[in-house]
């Protein structure tokens, strides 16, 4: 495709870029001021990655963010495929109630997450007597509330991966003999891995940021946006920003992992 | 090996295919022409089997496959795009449908088709570094690789040049006649139908309108859809006269033609037709003036490997097509003679119209 030349439309492209520009500002500008100050204090910045709790705090938001990105991978992905690829009735209801945690405020989530698997929930209750199954206060707890907020975009984005897909390769692949499984497998997975790895990276990133719903089901054990929180409460900023500082940089070379990863080589573009 | 398809109906967005009765043999080859929109892709798929038929039943050599999934028809599906898998080389997309066997029975199905189709060259090559051509041979490479019974080739050509095209017809036809395939090829090209098939058939409107050989089709079209996509678009009523002593004399107002068709009773009304490329056109008078016009050029459209020239002082619309070399020693208000050969006249029921 050809692309216009922005030099050559500056009337259009000057306002978009002032725009544009605003934008990357609002987002860049409150994190470099941050790491500037946790930088300007490395005392701090050493104390905070040489405290165990906060340690472990870090190492409970990846382990959880890693374990709901894999489980948004294992049922969203076979959702989207549904969505993506069959018409059936009731489909708009599915996809709405897929979307729907996207407008939830994630306090309200948490607490309805709270409902089915608190101490006396819906289903808190009977898989703790049964397996001995703990969700409020625990691992599990954190990961159901992860899971919750940050499933929609692991659904959204490998539904828009799946149509990516051009449905001739699955046609030609059926009339040379591949049945619909390995069709899927052979054809289609290949084909999308990309785009489904970035839908699973998205739910990771969602996951460790999240902070909302998770602090209602568990307090403790205190993931990385929780153990922030607390810090900031008990001994006010200056004690925060250093562990602040040390997510943002772990969770920024963890997503700019995975999207190297997932980058379309420049040859088959 | 024979394609049996009866009474086939199927449809899919408001389009119904149907009914569609064709037997193709084995060794042979069917062009499908029709317009676009005339269902030519509806009927491969609904073949194929991804488009669900609502009535007839189509049928391999006795064994009825209307209902058998895709994978299990032994019909291989070539779409306009290929379809290449992107993320395999050509080997390994020649390889697709190689099931089962080891990798020295693996290589033995697959090399002499490399070979065959002239890959060797780009056989580890993926896709996207393969030229127009390549792709197209790499396609029906990999249709032919798993011994398919049936072949539909959705044109599969339209993005190659004319050497490009003879050379892959070259490359079918040897194929064709090698494996004893069924072979269905759409194709809005005329030519390809001549050069390639032995059965024509005509789409319109999602049924067949005539089928026949193409020499059959080509000369003695049913219809005026059939003369439009057959590329004989200069048609007018004319009337049988008793005049040729050896063919049909016709007469189009006050003039007389005769032509090299059978020849109806005299003060039929039929419709006279012939191909803008079939006219000859002549500076000076020819020798023989029979079927001859005197015309005056009214416009003249270069578009693409033709030259559209418009006639007056003829016949109403007359138009001849000649190649943009010729065309260049052409210009508006010349004035011309226009031969209508017997041999290319054809006479169509006017009724059908």
């Amino acid at each position: 495709m050809i692309m216009p030349n922005p030099k050559r439309q500056p009337a259009v492209t000057l306002p978009l870029a002032l725009l544009a520009s605003l934008f990357l500002a609002s987002i860049v500008i409150p994190l470099a001021v941050m790491s500037i100050r946790a930088l300007s204090s490395p005392e701090e910045l050493k104390e905070a990655i040489l405290n165990a709790t906060i340690r472990n705090a870090i190492i409970l938001s990846f382990e959880a963010g890693a374990i709901t990105a894999a489980l948004s991978g294992i049922f969203g992905i076979p959702l989207a495929w549904l969505l993506s690829r069959f018409r059936f009735p009731g489909r708009s209801l599915v996809q709405a109630v897929v979307d729907l945690p996207l407008t939830v405020p994630h306090v309200v989530a948490g607490i309805a997450v709270l409902f089915v698997y608190g101490r006396q929930g819906l289903l808190g209750e009977p898989l703790q007597q049964i397996f001995g199954l703990r969700f409020w206060g625990s691992l599990p707890g954190i990961v159901v509330a992860m899971l919750f907020v940050s499933a929609p975009y692991t659904v959204s984005a490998a539904r828009i991966a799946f149509d990516g897909v051009d449905r001739r390769f699955e046609k030609v692949a059926r009339s040379l003999g591949a049945g619909p499984w390995s069709t899927l497998w052979r054809v289609v997975l290949p084909i999308s891995w990309r785009g489904l790895l970035s839908a699973v990276t998205l739910s990771y990133a969602r996951a460790v940021s999240e902070f909302g719903s998770v602090v209602i089901i568990a307090y403790y054990p205190m993931t990385a946006p929780v153990k922030i929180y607390d810090l900031f409460l008990r001994f006010g900023l200056p004690q925060a920003i250093a562990v602040s500082f040390l997510v943002l940089v772990l969770s920024m070379a963890v997503f700019f992992i995975l999207n190297l990863i997932s980058r379309k080589p420049r040859s088959l573009t | 090996m024979t394609l049996r398809v009866e009474q086939l109906q199927s449809g899919r967005s408001g389009f119904s295919l149907g009914p569609v009765t064709i037997t193709v043999e084995s060794g042979t080859c069917l062009a499908l022409m029709g317009a676009n929109g005339a269902g030519k892709t509806t009927f491969l798929e609904t073949l194929v089997g991804f488009v669900q038929c609502t009535s007839g039943s189509v049928s391999l050599d006795g064994r009825d496959i209307t209902h058998e999934v895709p994978e299990r028809r032994r019909i291989a599906y070539v779409p306009q795009d290929l379809a290449l898998f992107p993320h395999l080389d050509v080997t390994r997309n020649i390889a697709f449908a190689v099931k089962r066997g080891g990798r020295r029975q693996l290589e033995g199905r697959i090399d002499p088709l490399i070979k065959e189709f002239g890959l060797e060259s780009v056989s580890r090559h993926y896709p996207h570094q393969l030229s127009s051509g390549q792709a197209q041979r790499v396609a029906f490479a990999r249709a032919l690789a798993m011994e398919p019974a049936v072949l539909l080739l959705d044109e599969p050509t339209a993005n190659l040049d004319l050497a490009g095209q003879r050379s892959i017809h070259a490359s079918l036809r040897r194929s064709l006649l090698e494996r004893g395939l069924v072979v269905i090829y759409v194709t809005h090209n005329i030519l390809d139908g001549m050069a390639l098939t032995d059965q024509l058939a005509i789409l319109d409107r999602g049924r067949v309108i005539q089928t026949g050989s193409p020499d059959v089709v080509f000369h003695h079209p049913v219809d005026a859809r059939v003369a439009a996509h057959l590329g004989i678009t200069n048609l007018w009523p004319a009337q049988i006269t008793d005049e040729a002593p050896a063919a049909a004399g016709v007469r189009i107002g006050s003039h007389d033609f005769f032509c090299h068709a059978q020849r109806p009773a005299p003060n039929t009304s039929v419709l006279l037709g012939i191909g803008p490329g079939e006219i000859e056109l002549y500076a000076m008078p020819p020798a023989d003036l029979s079927n001859t016009l005197r015309v005056v050029i009214q416009a003249l459209q270069v578009n693409g490997q033709t030259a559209l020239l418009e006639l007056a002082g003829g016949l109403p619309g007359l138009r001849a097509a000649v190649p943009p070399a010729q065309a260049e020693t052409l210009v508006v208000g010349q004035a011309l003679w226009a031969r209508l050969p017997a041999d290319r006249l054809r006479l169509i029921p006017a009724a059908a119209r």
